[in-house]
């Protein structure tokens, strides 16, 4: 039994212990493999950031949840779009960040870490990178059963049917309309 | 077309996907997802500030701070 009291998220460290983070469910196990072999690999050499949740009270560095973030972009296929389509945009790109993991001990799973890891992103998004170089959303290429996890921190899904079906649908949270600080 | 070519790639959006995507970005926020967004930017708010001034943020869990609320 874990505490659940004191947790905290930093950046991750070479000496943390990667190797027992536990999610209940095969289908996750890419997201256990890449945290054990990849994760600081990602972060040292500037590809990708991951910011882990350790207990405050443990003498152990045992890395209880992770988020990765990256920079990325929505890029428009201006030739490939209907002639009688009345959207247009200026723009053939918009910046963006990707979370590109996102996973919880299954030993914490119901308290709302997820959520809180959620609403840290945006708002280290929202704080830490719009204001300086521009970043108009977060996006994720979500599993279909966390759909509306993300939607419950105003997430939203691309919608069209294919993507609403699809496997790992595209959402998005788009920073410049829910800004209201 | 939406294409993902892997976790670590953005996305290319043409078609019905990139005429899908512009009109939710011009139309109006909807009424639900835009509170849901302004919450999460209230809750979150402390944390990214923690953050940015520690250089780490304390997490603790959510259920317990409501049960804590509603006893006032």
């Amino acid at each position: 039994m874990v505490d659940t009291e004191n947790f905290t998220l930093r950046q991750i460290l070479s000496n943390d212990d990667t190797t027992k983070l536990s999610l209940g469910n095969e289908a996750y196990t890419p997201l256990k493999i890449f945290l054990k072999k990849s994760a600081f690999d990602f972060h040292q050499y500037e590809i990708a950031k991951t910011y882990v949740l350790i207990n405050q009270t443990s003498s152990s560095s045992r890395v209880w949840g992770y988020i990765t973030l990256m920079s990325s972009e929505i890029v428009l296929n201006e030739g490939q779009r209907p002639q009688e389509s009345s959207a247009t945009s200026r723009y053939e790109a918009f910046p963006a960040v990707k979370i590109a993991r996102l996973a919880i001990d299954k030993a914490l799973q119901g308290n709302g870490f997820g959520t809180r890891f959620l609403d840290w992103c945006i708002n280290h998004v929202r704080l830490a990178i719009m204001p300086h170089v521009g970043c108009r959303f977060i996006v994720v290429d979500a599993k279909r059963d966390s759909v509306a996890f993300y939607e419950k921190s105003g997430f939203v899904l691309l919608d069209t049917e294919s993507n609403r079906t699809d496997d790992h649908p595209l959402m998005f949270f788009d920073l410049y309309k829910s800004n209201i600080l | 077309m939406a294409v993902k070519t892997s976790t670590f790639s953005g996305w290319r959006l043409s078609g019905k996907d990139a005429d899908a995507f512009l009109k939710q970005i011009s139309d109006p926020m909807p009424a639900n997802p835009l509170a849901l967004a302004q919450a999460a930017i209230v809750r979150g708010c402390p944390l990214a500030e923690e953050y940015l001034t520690k250089g780490y943020a304390t997490f603790s869990p959510m259920k317990k701070e409501k049960k804590a609320s509603r006893k006032g």
